[in-house]
C-alpha cells in the first residue's frame, strides 16, 4: 500500500514535468516579449563582448558568433 | 507492474488539454468574438460565401507590425471581389491593443480573443499565424509567421480561391 502511495505521488508530481504543455505557447509570450525581460542591457556592447570571447576562446560559443578563434572574423 | 502502468495511463491524459493543430482542408473553428473597442459580436457564420484571411496578431509581436500594412493593401485591393480579412488580437488586455491601433492603421475587421480561447483551440505554433479560408470556411492555406515574400503568396492564394 505504501509503495502504491509513493508511486501515485511520484506520478502526480511527475505529470507536472510532462512535455505536453511545458512550452509557453507563442501567443502567450506577451510578458516575455517585453524589453525588461531581456538579460542583455546593451545589444551592441554584448555583441562586442561575445566577439571578444569567441576570438579569445574558440570553444566558447552558443551565442551565434562566427569564427574559429583566430580573431580575424 | 501492470497495475502501476495502468495508473500511469490514467494520469497522462490529464496533461494534454491543448487544442489540436489545424490542418489544410479542415474547417476553421466556429467563433463568436467581440470587436476590438466595441461590444459588437462577430461570428464565423458572417463570413460565409467570402474568401477569408484569418490573421492572429498581437501588439507586442514584431513580425505582426510588418504584416498588418501588407494585409491592409491586400484587403483594399480585393475587398470588392469578396475578400474579408479578419484580424484576431491576442493581447492580454484589450486596452493594449487599442493603444496599438492609435499608432498603427488596421483597415480590416478587428476582433479580440478574450482569454485567448480561439488561439488555444487553434493551437497556434507561431505569431503571427494566418489561415486562408475558401468560401465554405475550409482552411486552404496556412501561413506560419510572416516573411518578405508572403504578400505575393497571399495574393496568389486568394486569386486561386476566387
Amino acid at each position: 500500500m505504501k509503495t502504491v502511495l509513493i508511486v501515485l505521488i511520484a506520478i502526480i508530481f511527475g505529470a507536472g514535468c510532462s512535455t505536453f504543455r511545458k512550452r509557453v505557447a507563442p501567443f502567450q509570450r506577451e510578458f516575455l516579449a517585453k524589453s525588461g525581460m531581456n538579460f542583455i542591457e546593451n545589444p551592441e556592447e554584448e555583441t562586442g563582448m561575445q566577439h571578444m570571447f569567441n576570438a579569445r576562446e574558440g570553444s566558447v560559443g552558443g551565442f551565434g558568433g562566427a569564427g574559429g578563434g583566430c580573431g580575424c572574423n | 507492474m501492470c497495475r502501476y502502468f495502468l495508473i500511469l495511463c490514467l494520469f497522462v491524459p490529464m496533461t494534454s488539454w491543448a487544442g489540436a493543430k489545424l490542418k489544410v482542408d479542415e474547417k476553421f473553428p466556429e467563433y463568436n468574438l467581440k470587436e476590438l473597442g466595441s461590444e459588437k459580436k462577430s461570428t464565423k457564420a458572417q463570413t460565409k460565401g467570402k474568401v477569408v484571411i484569418v490573421d492572429f496578431w498581437a501588439s507586442w509581436c514584431e513580425p505582426c507590425k510588418k504584416e498588418i500594412p501588407a494585409l491592409n493593401k491586400i484587403f483594399k485591393k480585393y475587398k470588392a471581389k469578396g475578400l474579408l480579412v479578419v484580424g484576431i488580437n491576442v493581447d492580454e488586455a484589450e486596452n493594449t491593443a487599442k493603444d496599438f491601433l492609435k499608432d498603427h492603421k488596421v483597415d480590416f475587421l478587428r476582433l479580440y480573443d478574450v482569454g485567448k480561447k480561439l488561439a488555444d483551440q487553434c493551437a497556434l505554433a507561431t505569431m503571427p499565424s494566418s489561415f486562408v479560408l475558401d468560401r465554405t470556411g475550409t482552411i486552404k492555406f496556412i501561413h506560419a509567421g510572416y516573411h518578405d515574400g508572403d504578400p505575393a503568396k497571399f495574393e496568389a492564394e486568394i486569386k486561386m480561391l476566387f
